[in-house]
């Protein structure tokens, strides 16, 4: 075991995971440049070459078709892309050809993604989007959020030594997080959701971002009496909600809080599984917490309004419980807000 | 330049296209291939030319215009009807069809215009990866040039160098639209001069043994170089986008070129170049060959399958 950070988790992944399989190789835009993907995949080229550690011409399409062949051929492929919005060039690729190759041809595509999802500091209507929501309808593919360090890695091996097409979803303010995480050969299960906290009262069902801001509303809700178990999605797709409808039988309660839009997607996949399946135990219909429906904007104040956090769950809660709203120290709320400085 | 023995087999492959898209035209009416038939017909020649000198080394990719690629690059008549007739027999047990049928040596059929293309670059990429002598080759239309996914892949396998022949069919038609409406651009061999590494070849559709022979020193050029090759075919094809039928009159190709082209159709010209025995041979081994896969697949039966989710994802 050692303490890194998420950023370093994920180099420590490729690095294992390119030493014990030669047909492993990591590519996309900058990845062996002086910045690193944001540090995680520094010193790649330096350890195995530019053979295995590649820069590529600015084709997001194009490269996520090389990739899928790549992976015909008996490689496994692992694409950056420094924002996951830069995914909406290639979703012919992905969604066409990736995801149903196997079903058609039964020829497997062990093709993996990572896709950063950015927020804050101006980053706008196209460095923000997760596309969490579009692509956990699609059949085939397999769709990841790790939050921690510990999955960043176990989720990464996991699918790149896996033998299906999977976008791992990255949220840039998760980069700095720590966390022990275990060394050498390490995997974690593709499509298993985790409880990170234990309580009585109230389940959040949260994916990526939203589970340290459902966290954080738990410490809150916890000053008023209110006991907040938390449920980690962890895979979008295919997702089977196993530890979140095991909770809410228990609680009752049901807030689902996704990074994503409000509009279909996880967060409304997840609401209706658990609406379903919990019927008799709930108390309250299951509600939800997500961004507005509309594009994120860049400016600073705009933009908080835009996004959800612990605030929305919060009184979300409260609501529930027909409780006044406590007050909520704006520093506390939106300490990661300050963190981030940019560029991106 | 090519033996007997090369020219028979070239022979026997284009004619068994021939027949079996001519079955094809002749039992579709029956209503028992429920599928898009994008017909590779007049064609032949393009495909057959451009695989012969690279024998088992080629991995083929096409678009959903699949039928002379994927029999010339597998030989599988069998599984071929097999899985135009959805029977559990096919090589996809009917999950593919005629646009997406896939097997052996020939990797994948795209419904997606280009598609097909990036994905034959990182299959080249794999081969020269793992050092083998394999080589992608991706057949396309002329229309598919249009798309950026074509433009994308002649980048990325110049820069990389590598092992891929693009197959660009020019039948001068893109869907039902002739290419002055369509195509501001010509594919040409200036495209030499614009790309830092690629070799280029430029083939008659009509005339399997030019092409064989354009495709032959393109090859060359590919092994010699380490680069990726460009053949464009000019050549004709006879029936419409997608089905069956003759659209001669539908107004969109150019007057009496249809009827030019089958004046010098591939096969009648080939065949000049054979023994009628030899000919003959040929075309028997063929009809029987796809006399027996129909009828095979006539009497085979559909997949039975419990979950329609199954395979869905790989295990792993």
């Amino acid at each position: 075991m050692a303490k890194m950070t998420y950023a370093e988790a994920i180099r420590d992944g490729l690095r294992v995971a390119m030493r014990a399989d030669e047909s492993v190789f990591v590519y996309g835009i900058g990845v062996p440049d002086h910045k690193g993907a944001f540090g995680t995949t520094l010193g790649l080229e330096e350890e195995f070459g530019k053979k295995r550690c590649l820069d590529t011409p600015l084709a997001e399409a194009g490269m996520t078709g090389f990739g899928i062949g790549a992976a015909l051929a008996g490689l496994r492929p692992v694409h950056v892309h420094l924002r996951a919005d830069f995914l909406l060039l290639a979703m012919d690729q992905l969604v066409n050809m990736a995801a149903s190759h196997h079903y058609v041809t039964t020829v497997p595509v062990p093709y993996v993604v990572r896709a950063v999802v950015g927020r804050g500091w101006g980053q706008g209507c196209h460095h923000s989007k997760p596309l969490g929501g579009m692509l956990s309808g699609v059949p085939g593919l397999k769709v990841v959020a790790p939050v921690t360090p510990e999955q960043a890695k176990g989720l990464l091996m996991a699918a790149v030594m896996g033998n299906n097409p999977t976008v791992i979803l990255e949220h840039r303010w998760l980069y700095w997080a720590e966390g022990v995480v275990p060394e050498g050969l390490y995997r974690l299960p593709i499509g298993k959701d985790e409880r990170v906290r234990q309580g009585q009262d109230l389940t959040v069902v949260a994916s990526s971002w939203m589970v340290v801001e459902a966290l954080l509303a738990a410490k809150v809700l916890a000053g008023i009496g209110i006991s907040v178990e938390v449920v980690d999605a962890v895979t979008l797709n295919p997702y089977n909600g196993d530890a979140a409808i095991q909770s809410v039988k228990k609680t009752g309660r049901c807030i689902v809080a996704d990074n994503d839009w409000l509009g279909g997607g996880w967060g409304a996949e997840a609401a209706a599984l658990i609406g379903s399946r919990c019927f008799v135990e709930l108390k309250l219909p299951v509600v939800r917490v997500g961004w507005a429906k509309a594009h994120c904007p860049t400016e600073r104040k705009l933009e908080n309004k835009f996004y959800a956090n612990a605030r929305d769950i919060v009184e979300m809660a409260c609501l529930m419980f027909d409780v006044g709203v406590p007050v909520l120290r704006e520093e506390e709320l939106f300490s990661h807000e300050r963190r981030f400085k940019g560029p991106f | 330049m090519f033996s007997t023995c090369d020219k028979a087999k070239m022979y026997y492959q284009m004619v068994l296209i021939r027949k079996a898209e001519q079955t094809i035209v002749e039992e579709y009416e029956r209503d028992e291939m429920k599928c898009p038939m994008h017909m590779s017909m007049g064609q032949e020649a393009s495909t057959v030319g451009a695989l012969f000198p690279l024998g088992e080394r080629a991995i083929t990719f096409s678009s959903y215009r699949s039928h002379a690629a994927y029999l010339t690059s597998t030989d599988d008549v069998e599984g071929f009807f097999a899985e135009l007739y959805g029977k559990d027999t096919g090589p996809n047990q009917g999950y593919a069809g005629s646009m997406h049928i896939a097997d052996g040596r020939h990797w994948l059929s795209s419904g997606i215009v280009a598609a097909q293309i990036p994905i034959a670059v990182g299959a080249a990429f794999g081969f020269k990866y793992q050092e083998d002598d394999r080589v992608a080759v991706v057949f396309l239309g002329d229309g598919a040039t249009n798309e950026g996914g074509f433009w994308e892949s002649l980048n990325i396998a110049t820069l990389y160098r590598l092992p891929v022949l693009f197959v660009v069919e020019d039948n001068l038609l893109a869907v039902n639209t002739p290419p002055m409406e369509r195509t501001a651009y010509r594919v040409t061999k200036e495209l030499e001069d614009v790309y830092r590494y690629l070799t280029y070849g430029q083939a008659k559709g009509y005339d399997v043994l030019d092409v064989a022979d354009v495709a032959d020193s393109v090859v060359r050029n590919m092994d010699m170089y380490g680069m990726p090759g460009l053949l464009k075919v000019e050549c004709c094809r006879y029936l419409e986008h997608v089905g069956i039928h003759d659209d001669s009159n539908a107004g969109y190709r150019w007057p009496g070129r249809l009827e030019l082209w089958k004046r010098s159709d591939p096969i009648e010209l080939l065949m000049e170049d054979l023994s009628q025995d030899e000919a003959r041979d040929a075309e028997f081994a063929a009809h029987v060959a796809v006399d027996n896969a129909v009828r095979r697949a006539k009497a085979a039966e559909f997949a039975v399958i419990d979950d329609i989710t199954m395979g869905v994802y790989a295990r792993g």
